[in-house]
């Protein structure tokens, strides 16, 4: 059987067994708006880690990563662990009293959070508007990515994106956050098993087994150190927005409110930790060794990045090749779906709910449409691959940026934090601008690496937003000294 | 509290060791040197914060 063939059988299994994963799932019941959005607090542990993780890792590892490792190196890896390395210990830090505010103040949606720890529902809006600019485009580069998988099989690329924009509705809207967790971790399982087979494969493919030699190899092209690439400044732009991703993207903020006890919520971050070391450390090596089969003429020389999977992939037999699709597949609609789900929570929550006194059953009637809608412009912006839009979503954490001192000053607790919602939506408006501007002025994908005085723009909005919540806290804790008995007596 | 602050500084301290070593000691690093560097820091990383939120 050819490649395409054993695709679809595999594909529609893929569906099917999703689907009835997403059906089982309407066990739950939905009653209400944090039911839908969050499982009402109730996710196990297994559900917990899982759905962080596949909403976490999306179609960029197997795709991006591997061809970023193929062509700039072991950086590549610094890049993906230092991700990892920041989630790990802010979830630590962070999440357990997080987890608990969560609980007594009732939040469902980040921007919700936001705008209740500072007291001010302009930020609440701000920020929602803000997750809707950042990740729209972000999510519809996941929808691209299905459809350019079957466009490489000689498929339609309109059905790539028919298919991706039916399973992110169907399994959204069966049963809300619990068929999208579900599912997460159905395909969670796959992509891991996935890469564990690649892995196997490509190594199989290699004429020399003899580590000196693959060492040797990748040695001569210098992708065992730091290429000129990944000079420290590269390395700065692609880490920073990364490394606060878990404090800034709504998607994997919203999944620390959802283990059922803190034990869950424990075992979230133990299983987490393992699949993001083990992930990571596979798709690298799956680039590396992608390299090395190049040196070696197995493979041609591929010049642009984002095709060494796919041409690797065809090298290989039809069953694995059409598993490894499937599960590139799985890592974009499982990042997809819980991010539409999350930009709904705030739309919902901050803009419709807390503003209407509304029956439960009339908002997630409203929920629905908007996550119906907010996957329609998705997938409008798939079919139409407007050049601008498309590549914002290389910006998209960078405009999340400003979100990480708001929501780490947040977190802290810090007294009289109602006294910071100026500064709160100053340094969010104002970090905000500086990565559309330099977006508009370089276009999206030469600002995510220029440099403004020798400082990459990412580094310039963090600073730039986390000095104005400086500045007001500074201003508003002076103003608040109690003024000594000897100065009273002057006037 | 006292505990997460100890830990928070740890974790700045892996950062800088993350970002300082590669690009002035290992700046010109070949063979598995670098891979095994970041792989390990990270691997240690792991296992010292399962050890921590054990105690939670």
């Amino acid at each position: 059987m050819k490649v395409l063939e054993v695709f679809s059988i595999i594909l529609t299994s893929y569906v099917l067994v999703g689907t009835v994963i997403a059906i089982i799932s309407r066990r739950y019941g939905i009653k209400s708006t944090s039911d839908y959005f969050i499982g009402s607090y109730r996710l196990g542990s297994f559900l917990s880690a899982m759905t962080y993780a596949a909403t976490t890792y999306s179609a960029f590892m197997m795709v991006g990563l591997v061809g970023l490792t193929y062509a700039t190196g072991v950086g590549a890896l610094g890049f993906e662990l230092a991700y990892l390395v920041a989630t790990i210990a802010l979830l630590t830090i962070f999440s357990r009293s997080v987890w608990g505010m969560a609980r007594e103040r009732r939040w469902v949606s980040p921007s919700e959070m936001l705008s209740d720890l500072y007291r001010s529902k302009l930020l609440g809006y701000l920020v929602a508007i803000t997750y809707f600019i950042a990740l729209i485009p972000y999510t519809s580069a996941q929808v691209i990515g299905i459809g350019t998988i079957l466009e490489s099989l000689g498929l339609n690329y309109v059905l790539g994106i028919i298919i991706a924009t039916s399973l992110i509705l169907i399994w959204t809207i069966l049963a809300g956050l619990w068929s999208v967790a579900s599912t997460d971790a159905y395909q969670g399982i796959l992509m891991i098993t996935a890469s564990i087979i690649f892995l196997w494969l490509t190594l199989i493919k290699l004429p020399s087994t003899d580590l000196k030699t693959v060492i040797n190899t990748l040695d001569n092209v210098g992708l065992t150190g730091l290429t000129p690439f990944w000079n420290f400044n590269t390395f700065l732009a692609y880490t920073i927005p990364w490394i606060f991703f878990a404090v800034t993207n709504p998607q994997v903020v919203q999944r620390i409110y959802m283990p059922a006890t803190e034990k869950a919520l424990k075992n979230m971050i133990t299983y987490f930790s393992i699949y993001g070391f083990l992930y990571t450390v596979l798709v690298v090596i799956i680039g590396l060794l992608a390299r090395v089969l190049t040196e070696f003429k197995v493979l041609p020389f591929i010049s642009y990045r984002d095709l060494v999977t796919p041409t690797l992939v065809l090298t290989l037999d039809p069953i694995p090749a059409s598993i490894i699709l499937i599960s590139i597949t799985a890592a974009a609609v499982s990042t997809a779906n819980s991010i539409i789900l999350s930009v709904t929570s705030s739309i919902v929550r901050d803009f419709y709910e807390s503003k209407l006194r509304v029956s439960s059953r009339e908002v997630l009637v409203v929920s629905n449409i908007v996550v119906i809608t907010l996957t329609v412009i998705t997938a409008l912006i798939a079919y139409l691959r407007p050049g601008f839009i498309v590549e914002m979503s290389v910006l998209s954490s960078v405009i999340l940026l400003p979100l990480a001192p708001i929501t780490i000053i947040g977190w802290l607790r810090v007294k009289n934090l109602e006294s910071l919602k100026y500064g709160a939506v100053t340094a969010l408006i104002c970090g905000v601008s500086i990565a559309v501007y330099n977006a508009l002025i370089y276009g999206p994908v030469r600002a995510f690496l220029t440099t403004v005085l020798g400082i990459p723009i990412s580094l310039l909005v963090l600073i730039t937003s986390t000095s104005i919540l400086i500045i007001n806290y500074v201003i508003v804790t002076r103003r608040r000294r109690p003024q000594i008995p000897s100065e009273r007596s002057k006037y | 509290m006292k505990q997460t602050r100890i830990y928070a500084i740890v974790f700045v301290v892996v950062i800088i060791l993350f970002y300082t070593v590669p690009y002035t000691t290992l700046r010109d690093a070949k063979g598995l040197t670098l891979i095994t560097y970041w792989s390990l820091l990270t691997f240690v990383w792991v296992i010292t914060t399962l050890l921590y939120i054990r105690r939670w």
